[in-house]
């Protein structure tokens, strides 16, 4: 049984179609670069495993589950904007994972919250964008969860810090656990990557693995991208 | 898990609605303090004034205990918030329970800081023996217990505030199960479902004038005297009528709920 799966997956918005046919399966122990031009369907799949979203048509499965509350114990989503209570301080945003999540590691999350000079007595709303971007990545990552998914984690962050947080990524997801991640700037993710979903206007254009890929084509994931989204 | 939801919920809509309380009784106890000086324009101006201050405290605080638990619902729901409400390991339904119950806490409090506040304002020796004297007329007029019937109407009352509460969340909740114009239908489902509930009411009303003489006749009939037994049946119909649609809201919306949401 995989890991995740999404079978003949459609999802419409006002009788547009947002994702047409989607199939693919994730297995355990393995980070996957979901990657797509903005706009084609990446966020919108990610929702689906999520429970943000229903689908128009097919299934997504987790652990063989429908997402539900055992996915939900499972799955550790990491949202493309701020989700936290701006009213609220660190360390009570902490308590609140602690209260919800069963596999929510508090001293983990401490440590990474020092390691990227994060207060816990700071106020949300006093915190910059990047800053929230940071504790949401540890929010994430101090979960000792199966599936982690990643939207967007490097889109507000400058690129001297895109290899601090690639780096908190890989040094603190669970073993054996898979990772999701979804971007559009290939270029600085490339190196971590195991497998690659490409998207492309709803659909699915690619499922391999980086290896075979870069074998394949004999260039960079990068250069794959671009060669082939070429606007 | 519902208390841990329901603390949350708790804690973000009261920590505003608070300060309405809190200022609202400090009014209502320094008017009170104030009445007890001698009766000079002076002090009478300013009781009045105290009076005044307390009640623009404690009635926006029930309309905004109201507005806020609905606020509460599209944020932490709907909006970007929605993003952790939805990912924590609990069932939607158990979500709006909370919204539900924290709601239902919050309109009650402030609704009995209202009614405590006028009572603590304007119940004193005299009032208390007009009123009882009041009310002995009328008890020996209509030939029954009027206290009785206030107890009724003030249940009523507080049933008809949870009820636009309710109303309130479904509109939310069917609103914004569309792609668009999520506020406006929220506001429009909100009316449909009140206006059907008046016409039903209505109806029911048409309906027992049929089997009733007396019933109708004090509602239909010009210069009809009131009835005291007609009165204590339209309290008991509209606690049951009240109590009916706001079972119904929450059924409907849960319903809704299990379909799934649609989180932008």
């Amino acid at each position: 049984m995989s890991l995740l799966e999404f079978k003949n997956v459609c999802k419409e918005f006002d009788h547009k179609p947002i994702l047409k046919n989607v199939s693919f399966k994730v297995e355990s122990g393995r980070i996957v670069g979901l990657l797509g031009k903005n706009g084609t369907g990446k966020t919108t799949i990610i929702k689906l495993i999520n429970d943000l979203l229903t689908p128009t048509s097919g299934e997504v499965l987790i652990n063989g589950n429908k997402p539900g509350i055992e996915s939900k114990k499972i799955v550790a989503y990491l949202p493309e904007r701020s989700y936290l209570d701006r009213s609220k301080k660190v360390s009570q945003i902490l308590e609140y994972f602690c209260d919800f999540y069963e596999n929510f590691d508090i001293t983990k999350a401490r440590k990474l919250l020092k390691d990227l000079g994060l207060e816990e007595n700071a106020r949300i709303a006093k915190m910059s964008k990047g800053m929230i971007e940071k504790l949401q990545l540890i929010l994430v990552m101090s979960r000792e969860a199966d599936l982690y998914v990643l939207d967007e984690p490097l889109g507000g962050v400058d690129p001297a810090t895109r290899d601090y947080i690639l780096d908190t990524i890989l040094s603190n997801f669970k073993v054996g656990a898979s990772v999701i991640i979804s971007t559009h700037l290939i270029a600085d993710i490339e190196r971590i990557l195991d497998d690659v979903i490409f998207v492309d206007q709803g659909e699915i254009v690619l499922v391999d693995s980086t290896d075979d890929l870069r074998e394949k084509t004999n260039q960079s994931i990068d250069e794959v991208f671009r060669g082939m989204f070429r606007c | 898990m519902l208390k841990k939801l329901l603390k949350y919920d708790l804690l973000w809509s009261y920590k505003l609605i608070v300060i309405y309380h809190l200022l609202g009784v400090i009014f209502a106890v320094v008017s009170k303090l104030f009445e007890a000086l001698p009766d000079t324009t002076f002090f009478i101006v300013l009781t009045g004034i105290f009076k005044g201050c307390a009640l623009s405290c404690f009635i926006p605080g029930l309309v905004n205990s109201i507005i806020r638990s609905w606020v509460r619902l599209i944020n932490n729901m709907y909006k970007d918030e929605s993003h952790l409400t939805h990912t924590i390991p609990v069932d939607i339904r158990m979500h709006y329970l909370s919204k539900v119950l924290s709601g239902i806490i919050l309109v009650t409090v402030s609704t009995l800081f209202l009614l405590g506040g006028v009572a603590l304002m304007y119940l004193n020796k005299n009032s208390i023996v007009v009123i009882k004297e009041y009310l002995n007329i009328l008890s020996t007029t209509m030939n029954g217990s009027f206290g009785v019937l206030i107890v009724l109407l003030a249940v009523v009352l507080i049933l008809e505030v949870l009820l636009i509460t309710l109303i309130g969340y479904f509109g939310i909740i069917w609103g914004y199960s569309f792609n668009n114009h999520k506020l406006i239908l929220s506001i429009a489902f909100g009316i449909v479902f009140h206006f059907v509930c008046n016409m039903f009411t209505i109806i029911v009303i048409l309906i027992s004038g049929l089997f009733n003489n007396a019933f109708y006749k004090m509602l239909f009939e010009p210069n009809a005297a009131l009835d005291y037994n007609v009165i204590l049946m339209i309290a008991i119909m509209s606690i049951v009528l009240y109590s009916l649609y706001t079972i119904l809201a929450y059924v409907i919306s849960n319903v809704k709920l299990k379909k799934g949401v649609n989180i932008d």
